[in-house]
This record gives C-alpha cells, sequence and structure tokens, in this order.
C-alpha cells in the first residue's frame, strides 16, 4: 500500500462507514419474530457484530506482531502498542453495545453469561498491558516482558470466541449468525458491514503504528458531527415513549383490527390499518407487529426502535472517532 | 527463547484464570433449586421433558386445569376461571425436576402456536417450592399421576424456544 494514500483511504471508508451504518439502521432486516424482546432490537447485529470482530482481527494483530518482536526485533512492538490501544477501545464498545442489546434481548443487561463473561476477561487482560509496561523501567526488559504479555493475552481471545459454543450460553454461536447471512438481504448487509468495519479498523490501525495517518484533527470531529447529525435525524421520535403490543387482530388481508399493549389497553381501529412491518403475517399465520414496541399516530402504527440501537450507533462513531484521534496523534509525533 | 517461554507461561495463566473463571459463570443446573426452601428469583438451565401428546390434568393453585399435552410443553386451561398456562417440565442433572409456567396468552403472542422447543431450556423467573403441580392422565381407573413437582413462574425463556437467527427477516 502507498502509504501517502492512506488519509485518502481512510476518509473514503469513513463514509462507507457512515453511509452503510445508516443504511442497516434504516432499512437493514431483522428476524420476523424473536425469543425476547423487540425484534427491531435485532438491528443491533450491524453493529455488535463488526465490532466485536474487529476487536478479535486487532488482538491478533497484536498477537502476530508481538511474536515478530520476541523472534526478530525491530519495530514490531510500536504495532503491537497501538493494536492493543484501539483495540481495548473497541473491546469496551463490544461489551456496552452488547450489555444494551442484551438488555432487552435477554431480559436482562447483565447476566453473566460466558460471552459476557468472556469479553470482559479479554478487556482486562489487555487493559492490563499499558500499566505492566509503563511499570518496568529498564527499556529493554520493558520491550521484551511487553512482547511476552501481549502474546499469553492473546490466550483470551479462542476462549472468548469459543465460549458461546462450548457452554450453555445465551449468546448466539458463529453458526447462528451464519444462518442469519444465508436468510436474505440482511446476510448481504452482515457481511458488508463487517468487511467496511473491519477495513476501516485495520487501515487506521496500521496507519497509526506507521505514523502514516497524517489528516487534520477536525476529520474525526467532521465524522463525529455528521455521525451525531445523522443520528438525531434516524432515530428523532422514534425512540422511547411507545409500548409493546402482545397481540394483534389482524384481517383477511394481513391489516391490523386491533392490537393489545402490554399495559393491558386494547387499541381497536375504526378501519383496519396497514402492518409496518413486511412482510405482515409470520410463517405461522400470525401478525409480524406483535412484540414491537410502537406508538399511534395519526390513526396508524408506528414502530420505535429500541434504546439499544443509537445507542449502539453513537458507541460506533465514538469509537472510530477515538482510535483516528490516536492514530493522528501518533502520527503528529512522527 | 526466554521470553517466548515466559509468554508460554503467561498465556497458560491467562487461559487457566479465563475458563475457570467461565466456568463458573455457566447457568444453575435446575438440580441447585432442590434446597430452596423460600420463593426466590432465579435462572436455571435444564432438560426439556416430553409430555406426549394427547389430554392430561393438572392440579396447580387449587384449580382443575384442563391439559392438552403435545411433546415438549402442554396448554393447561380452567375453564371455569379463564385462566391458562403454557406448561412443560425441566428436568436437572440430578433427576430433581420442576414445572415452569408461562401464561398462555403472552406466550402465544410471542412464541406462535407451534413454538420450537431446544433440548436444554434456560429459564428466568420466580421459582416456589412450597407450590407444586400435579399433573396427570385421566385413566379408567381415575386419576394416574405422572408428575408432582415444584412451580418455577417464568418471566422469560432466555434460550431454547424458537431459534431467533434462523427465522424469516423482516423490515420495518
Amino acid at each position: 500500500m502507498r502509504w501517502h494514500l492512506t488519509p485518502l483511504i481512510v476518509v473514503a471508508l469513513l463514509a462507507f462507514d457512515l453511509a452503510t451504518l445508516a443504511y442497516s439502521v434504516l432499512e437493514g432486516p431483522f428476524p420476523i419474530t424473536v425469543t425476547l424482546g423487540t425484534p427491531m432490537a435485532y438491528k443491533n447485529i450491524y453493529i455488535h457484530v463488526p465490532i466485536a470482530l474487529s476487536t478479535y482481527i486487532l488482538f491478533a494483530g497484536a498477537a502476530a506482531s508481538a511474536l515478530l518482536y520476541i523472534l526478530r526485533g525491530g519495530g514490531y512492538l510500536a504495532y503491537t502498542d497501538t493494536f492493543i490501544a484501539i483495540g481495548i477501545i473497541y473491546a469496551a464498545a463490544t461489551l456496552a453495545t452488547g450489555i444494551a442489546w442484551a438488555s432487552e434481548s435477554w431480559g436482562a443487561p447483565w447476566n453473566w453469561d460466558p460471552k459476557q463473561t468472556a469479553v470482559l476477561l479479554l478487556a482486562i487482560a489487555y487493559a492490563a498491558y499499558f500499566p505492566l509496561k509503563r511499570s518496568i523501567a529498564d527499556p529493554d526488559r520493558r520491550s521484551r516482558v511487553a512482547a511476552a504479555y501481549a502474546l499469553a493475552a492473546f490466550s483470551m481471545v479462542p476462549i472468548s470466541y469459543l465460549s458461546s459454543r462450548v457452554l450453555e450460553s445465551l449468546h448466539p454461536t458463529t453458526e447462528a449468525v451464519a444462518e442469519f447471512t444465508q436468510g436474505g438481504a440482511g446476510g448481504v448487509l452482515l457481511i458488508v458491514r463487517i468487511v467496511i468495519v473491519a477495513a476501516l479498523t485495520l487501515t487506521i490501525a496500521i496507519a497509526a503504528a506507521r505514523g502514516s495517518l497524517r489528516l487534520s484533527t477536525g476529520i474525526p470531529l467532521l465524522y463525529l458531527a455528521i455521525s451525531i447529525t445523522a443520528a438525531i435525524a434516524l432515530f428523532w421520535g422514534s425512540v422511547g415513549g411507545g409500548e409493546r403490543v402482545l397481540t394483534a387482530e389482524v384481517d383477511s388481508g394481513g391489516r391490523i383490527v386491533s392490537i393489545t399493549l402490554a399495559s393491558g389497553d386494547k387499541i381497536v381501529f375504526n378501519e383496519p390499518v396497514e402492518n409496518p412491518i413486511n412482510p405482515p403475517l409470520t410463517p405461522e399465520g400470525g401478525s409480524s407487529i406483535v412484540s414491537h414496541i410502537v406508538r399511534v399516530e395519526n390513526g396508524s402504527l408506528k414502530v420505535l426502535y429500541h434504546w439499544s440501537t443509537p445507542f449502539s450507533y453513537l458507541a460506533h462513531t465514538i469509537i472510530i472517532s477515538l482510535s483516528l484521534a490516536y492514530g493522528i496523534r501518533r502520527g503528529s509525533r512522527a | 527463547m526466554r521470553t517466548l517461554l515466559l509468554a508460554l507461561s503467561l498465556a497458560a495463566v491467562i487461559g487457566l484464570i479465563g475458563v475457570a473463571a467461565l466456568a463458573a459463570s455457566r447457568y444453575n443446573d435446575v438440580s441447585s433449586l432442590a434446597g430452596l426452601e423460600a420463593a426466590t428469583r432465579v435462572t436455571v438451565s435444564g432438560e426439556i421433558v416430553n409430555l406426549g401428546s394427547g389430554d392430561m390434568i393438572m392440579y396447580y393453585d387449587g384449580e382443575v386445569f384442563e391439559v392438552d399435552a403435545r411433546g415438549y410443553y402442554a396448554i393447561a386451561r380452567n375453564p371455569e376461571s379463564g385462566r391458562s398456562y403454557v406448561v412443560f417440565l425441566l428436568r436437572g442433572n440430578d433427576g430433581f425436576t420442576i414445572a415452569a409456567l408461562y401464561p398462555a396468552e403472552a406466550f402465544i403472542a410471542r412464541y406462535g402456536s407451534n413454538p420450537i422447543f431446544e433440548q436444554t431450556v434456560v429459564v428466568d423467573g420466580i421459582f416456589k417450592p412450597s407450590v407444586k403441580i400435579v399433573l396427570g392422565e385421566p385413566g379408567s381407573g381415575g386419576f394416574e399421576k405422572l408428575y408432582e413437582v415444584p412451580v418455577l413462574e417464568v418471566n422469560a425463556i432466555l434460550k431454547g424456544c424458537h431459534a431467533s437467527y434462523s427465522q424469516v427477516q423482516a423490515t420495518a
């Protein structure tokens, strides 16, 4: 890669990231029925999964560069430092977005689920890297111990990855997510999101390690400003204030005749209303509006987002901005 | 080489800590409820019991329920009081069994009329060791008791009913 092109590539990837992020939140498919909570909460899949996979990629990069440093010496430890610094930010975001989603789809934010616990341990293991490094005065010994620790901490990555497969866990396995990717447009969108976030993350991390991320400090601020503006536009009036649909009566065309809300209130429409969810019926023949959080507006139904989706949206844009700022700071020192 | 050995030793230590912590974070098995005496909110995992199919009778909370057994779950209705529940039995490793009760209307609204149960189910709810259901079959010689087990009033089925990721996709 020609590293003087890095700023252009980063800006292009940032634009792709924002566009696909907004599109996936706005138009991204979700399962028609879910075990618990609102199906709309599953829009988090387009945010949480790419961040989580990018975290693993960053820590794998840290382990590989640490091993290269141990075997060959040289400047590989700069890569380890950068991958871990950005990886810690991503791991924190993986936890935060997972907790937000779990609060709806698992019934409680923290369940001591094996996957949640494993990601927490992963973050703690890597968070110890910089304090450990700073605690050693001798530069040569510091680098060797740091490289050894970075390589050792990677042992938590396969444990975290496999935890939901080996142990009974609420978290879906990779195979379950793979099933989703084969289920239609949502799968394509998820893969596109994973590729863009991973490419953006790796480009920022490698450029930061090389000190070649020479961008204006205004770029992360501009990215954040556009993200927040887009978030306000996307979610304004679409979060909070609604009620969950417990049951729905439909006519022969799938239009909604009445709904019963979680509070017990029953709303009967003068004229059957169109179901805002497409398709309007589940494979079992029930209304697909059931379990959604809705608000009745001007005689029609508006489906609302669960708060975890805008939260994850903002968490994603904040970690990208922080990673950029970190890379720019390293670039300005180089 | 010394650095690599240090890395491997550290990896073993970190890995062991991770595995031990994860082993401790597993869901409690249904058998762990056997020692409880007071009503307690719990999250437990258990093997689902096949109830077979056909008509059964359930005694619960001073009422008699007509039960329609549908394999891994049953729908219990009391036509007089109008109360109805979805009932499924969860068995622990040591054989200790509980009856999970879920209000039928809410269950059907959430899972449809043909829910799919996995072999292992994780539920969150209030376990009431002193409250029991008696489930049996109406036979020619009278009521034949099959199960007399304590009740767990389910708040949520966390895992094991209706795999959400394999569903048809929808858009709003």
